[in-house]
């Protein structure tokens, strides 16, 4: 058996590793794979189905160069691994080529400190509710991340919720009654505030709410030595206390509403982990991965109205928490979502969120595919897998035998096909297949054939790459969604990969993106660029991304492009696993097509006002060289349908976490998943969560990187 | 090809993340303390430890409150007032707490190759949905924990053992380390416990008396500043 050797160690030939699926998760396992502190070890192949990497995250330019995406992609201040990878290849990349343009990471990515959640006033009117995060120190992928716990997070929400509760009375906090206890408080001293806030009760007031979140935070920071019931006591105190005082203020106010509604969330959350005990909680939060997060909150004391806050819907917009893609079944697993939330808000670097600045494929994956080329790395493009063949079961170790492709184009050349084009002198992923290059190109591109379904098999070649000849390892990181084509003979004998494919679900998703010829304050919108979740279906999600305008390349550039997303309601029974036909696939285009129009004639106006006139939407608004007028001129503009096995969305659904496999799992001597869906630690659907599940399939095949080195593995 | 000569996949240190807190692990640094499953369950005890510790002095705190003159401060008159119930809560809290770790403990030290289910947890819930069936093939056992960069000096007459878990070897120059206790026995604590040495290479004596009874005893490292723990240590007196 060959162990994982030494990097000076020259005696084995490299063991040849078959990466299937080029998204976040495939391209981390090959970057790590190939660094070239591991000296060569692993000769990795990438299979990709089609003409472009990126799955998920792919994007293509358009005409006009315009960057057509999967789906608005906004990189969070956490994802200190996704981070470290990226800055990691800018350099190597600089490093080979120091005079090509746009190619430091400094410009990849800016900051967007900018944003809010659509929020629904008592009288039915949407009102955009906007919040400026603060820029913190560092950057994310800088050496030493945040170190978190449950009890500093905790710490962290007292705090917040302290400055919260300071704004709604209107205290001065640094003025407040000096009644601070300096060091910790006893358990004598917080009994008696408690007696104090109890005799005073509603006529205490916000200030004495006040005052107990400053012990509040005292006793989360050494919260093994104090009794739970004494902390429950505290914490009810608290609510108790704020709510009487508040209720009265915020009907009229809606931004003491929101405020206090965030308040409350805060103070459920720090309820439910000290009732849960999850500080000592060997899972985690896994442990209440069972609950769905608004139920879960509402066990541990948060309104309806808390629960059905802009700040909630928001989250859940975020993540695709729909279950089947229906509005009316919200759901993501608790923990996962409280682990997401808490990274989010207090482990953030630099910005809360970052946007990029080309398409997400620009961005991330042709920069990601030009270094690992360097490295030697082989890209096999238009290489459709469709079946894992397994060892007898007799055999003395359960593994992967065989690997069965669609080759679905050639090239004229005979060699690897070249993927990329250049827009404004950056690398870039067409749109389109670079037919010019394939046997047959005019033939095959006048079929219409669409090399990103599962159910289309025409091929020109089928292959069978056999283990010990065409490959060592395989990393099987195609998605959740495709697994069910492709894995067949696992799923007849592997209990686990079935429960899993039962339990951890995903969602198609839609999106649009408009250029228009008006800015955002002709269309009443405001001044600054914003990310905005949490408005009505059936898109409840969009950002400000006329930054991508100058990268594109426009003879008459637009004024503003704007993106939008969402679930999509499921039609597809994904226990098909080649459901994607042809026909299904123009259906639900055209049923995301008509959705865009409704959604811009009903509610536009509410982000943008001056886009409403008589009749509906401004259509001349939007840009376009085609004499198009009324709805129709929305042909012009993009959508996508996202229904195909692989783009479907991996959900956390509550439930389902303990039915995920780990990269790390050992049932298969030389097969490891990788992907988002995974058992990763992080478990949801994102880049972060599908890089440390490619950094964890590495660590699978060779011990690298080690454990302890993938940021937020052993998180709680 | 023979198929003893395929590459295969090395064996893992470990297949799941190590989530418990006294770990503190986040990131590169952080030790790999968890393998052993005893690790977590001499931290349950400790925090269990320091819970019980809390309610032994708060319960001497009280008795004097009750049966000594008062120093006139309003707190302790009100802790006062109260005792009766405060002690019945205590009392209640810390059987709990034990049960909890009880549990914790034998769970940890049976060693189940499969985790505790995720999702489950909850003041009342048991599991609510199925455990998925076990793995193919079980993982293979751990390996052991890694060693710390903190160097031991041991001064003992008889045969002891000593073991820590330490969260980050980073802040080794800003621990401190308390006394060591053993559960459910009158034997005095090891008070000779003391980190010493340059901070870059901190030492951590350990004087064991003469006569010390045989027993285990547990101790914690906490973080100066904050008093936060990050590190248990063990010893076990032969
Ligand atoms: C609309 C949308 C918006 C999103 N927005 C965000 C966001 O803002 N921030 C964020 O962090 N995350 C976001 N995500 C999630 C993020 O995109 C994913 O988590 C991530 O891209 C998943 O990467 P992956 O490698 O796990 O899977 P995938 O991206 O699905 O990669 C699988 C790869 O395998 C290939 N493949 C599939 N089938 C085969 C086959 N049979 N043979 C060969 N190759 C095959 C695919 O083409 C692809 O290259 C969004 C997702 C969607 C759908």
């Amino acid at each position: 058996m060959v162990e994982a050797k030494d990097p000076g160690d020259e005696v084995q030939p490299p063991t040849k590793v078959a990466v299937i699926g080029g998204g976040c998760a495939g391209m981390t396992a090959a970057f790590e794979l190939t660094r070239p502190e591991l000296g060569g070890r692993y000769r990795v192949t990438v299979y990709q189905m089609g003409f472009r990497l990126g799955g998920k995250g792919a994007s293509g330019r358009g005409e006009h160069g315009r960057v057509e995406e999967h789906g608005l992609h906004l990189w969070m201040g956490y994802y200190e691994n996704a981070f470290r990878l990226m800055r990691d290849c800018y350099a190597e990349r600089l490093e080979l080529d120091p005079d090509r343009p746009a190619l430091r990471f400094e410009d990849a990515f800016s900051p967007a400190h900018f944003n809010g959640a659509m929020d629904l006033a008592a009288n039915g009117e949407w009102l955009p509710w906007k919040v400026d995060f603060p820029a913190m120190p560092g950057l994310p992928g800088d050496p030493n991340p945040p170190k978190l716990d449950i009890p500093t997070y905790l710490i962290h929400a007292a705090r917040l919720l302290r400055t919260l509760l300071t704004t709604l009375s209107g205290v001065d906090d640094a003025k407040a009654e000096p009644v601070r206890p300096r060091a910790q408080p006893s358990e004598g001293e917080l009994t008696e505030l408690l007696k104090r806030l109890t005799q005073l009760g509603a006529f205490a007031g916000l200030g004495a709410a006040v005052e107990a979140t400053r012990w509040l935070e005292l006793v989360l920071g050494a919260l093994p030595e104090y009794p739970q019931s004494l902390i429950a006591r505290l914490l009810d105190a608290v609510s108790e206390l704020a709510q009487t005082e508040l209720r009265r203020l915020t009907e009229a106010n809606h931004e003491l509403r929101r405020l206090w509604e965030i308040a409350e969330l805060i103070l459920a959350t720090i309820r439910g982990c000290v009732r849960f005990r999850l500080v000592f909680d060997p899972r985690g939060f896994d442990a209440i991965d069972d609950y769905d997060c608004r139920e879960w909150l509402a066990l541990n004391g948060a309104s309806q109205g808390a629960i059905d806050s802009a700040f909630i819907r928001a989250l859940y917009d975020l993540a695709f928490a729909y279950e089947g893609g229906d509005e009316k079944r919200p759901a993501i697993a608790a923990g996962s979502a409280l682990r997401g939330a808490f990274r989010a808000f207090f482990s953030y670097r630099g910005a809360f969120f970052w946007r990029m600045n080309a398409g997400m494929g620009d961005i991330v994956f042709a920069p990601l595919y030009e270094v690992l080329c360097r490295r030697g790395v082989r890209f096999e493009f238009f290489h459709k897998l469709t079946n894992v063949g397994l060892s007898e079961p007799g055999a003395a170790s359960a593994h992967v035998r065989e690997l069965e492709f669609d080759v679905q184009a050639h090239t004229l050349s005979g060699g690897e096909y070249e993927p990329l084009c250049s827009v404004k002198g950056l690398p870039c992923w067409p749109a389109r297949p670079l037919f010019e290059q394939l046997v047959g190109g005019a033939e095959l591109e006048a079929l219409g054939i669409d090399f990103e379904t599962q159910s289309d098999r025409r091929a020109c070649e089928r292959k069978l790459l056999r283990v010990g000849v065409d490959f060592d390892f395989a990393v099987l990181s195609v998605g959740l969604g495709v697994l069910r084509s492709v894995c067949g003979s696992i799923l007849e004998r592997d209990e686990r990969y079935r429960n899993m494919l039962e339990h951890v679900k995903s969602v198609p998703t839609q999106a649009f993106q408009l250029w228009l010829d008006k800015d955002l304050w002709e269309l009443g919108g405001g001044s600054r660029p914003i990310n905005l979740s949490g408005y009505v279906e059936p898109f409840d999600t969009l950002a400000d991304m006329t930054h991508l305008i100058p990268k594109e390349d426009w003879a008459r550039p637009p004024k503003l492009l704007a993106y939008f997303c969402n679930v999509l309601r499921d039609t597809a029974d994904p226990r098909d696993g080649r459901y994607d036909t042809e026909e299904f696939l123009a259906r639900e285009r055209s049923r995301v097509r008509q959705h865009c129009v409704d959604f811009l004639s009903r509610d536009a106006a509410a982000l943008w006002p001056a886009s409403r006139v008589a009749g509906g939407f401004d259509w001349s608004a939007l840009s376009s060289d085609a004499k198009l007028e009324g709805p129709a001129r929305f042909s012009s503009q993009y959508w996508t349908a996202n229904v195909r096995p692989s783009d479907r969305y991996s959900q956390a659904l509550p439930g389902s976490t303990r039915f995920r496999i780990s990269p790390l799992d050992q049932s298969y001597d030389n097969l490891t998943l990788a992907g988002d869906y995974t058992n990763c630690s992080l478990n949801m659907g994102c880049v972060e969560a599908a890089v440390m599940s490619g950094m964890l399939a590495a660590h699978a095949l060779s011990g690298f990187p080690a454990l302890a080195n993938i940021v937020g593995y052993d998180h709680p | 090809m023979d198929d003893s000569n395929r590459p295969k996949r090395p064996k893992m240190e470990r297949t799941e993340p190590d989530r418990s807190w006294m770990n503190g692990s986040f990131g590169p640094g952080a030790s790999a303390a968890g393998s052993d499953p005893r690790a977590a369950g001499y931290q349950a005890i400790n925090n269990a430890y320091r819970l019980i510790d809390e309610y032994v002095r708060q319960g001497q705190r009280m008795a004097e409150n009750l049966w000594l003159p008062l120093d006139g401060s309003a707190g302790r008159a009100a802790s006062a007032f109260n005792a009766p119930e405060r002690l019945m809560r205590a009392m209640g809290d810390m059987t709990m707490a034990w049960l909890e770790v009880m549990e914790q403990f034998t769970k940890n030290a049976q060693a189940k190759p499969s985790p505790v289910p995720a999702g489950s947890a909850g003041p009342f819930a048991s599991s609510r949905v199925e455990p998925p069936p076990a793995a193919t093939e079980a993982p293979s056992p751990s390996a052991p924990a890694k060693a710390q960069p903190l160097k031991l000096s041991l001064d003992a007459r008889g045969r002891v053992e000593v073991s820590f878990q330490l969260a980050d070897a980073a802040s080794l120059a800003e621990l401190a380390v308390t006394e060591l206790r053993s559960f459910g026995s009158d034997a005095e604590p090891i008070r000779g416990v003391e980190l010493s040495g340059a901070p870059d290479e901190p030492v951590l004596r350990v004087r064991v008396p003469e006569g010390q009874p045989a027993g285990t005893y547990n101790g914690l490292f906490l973080e100066r500043g904050s008093q936060r723990p990050c590190g248990t240590i063990s010893l076990v007196v032969h």
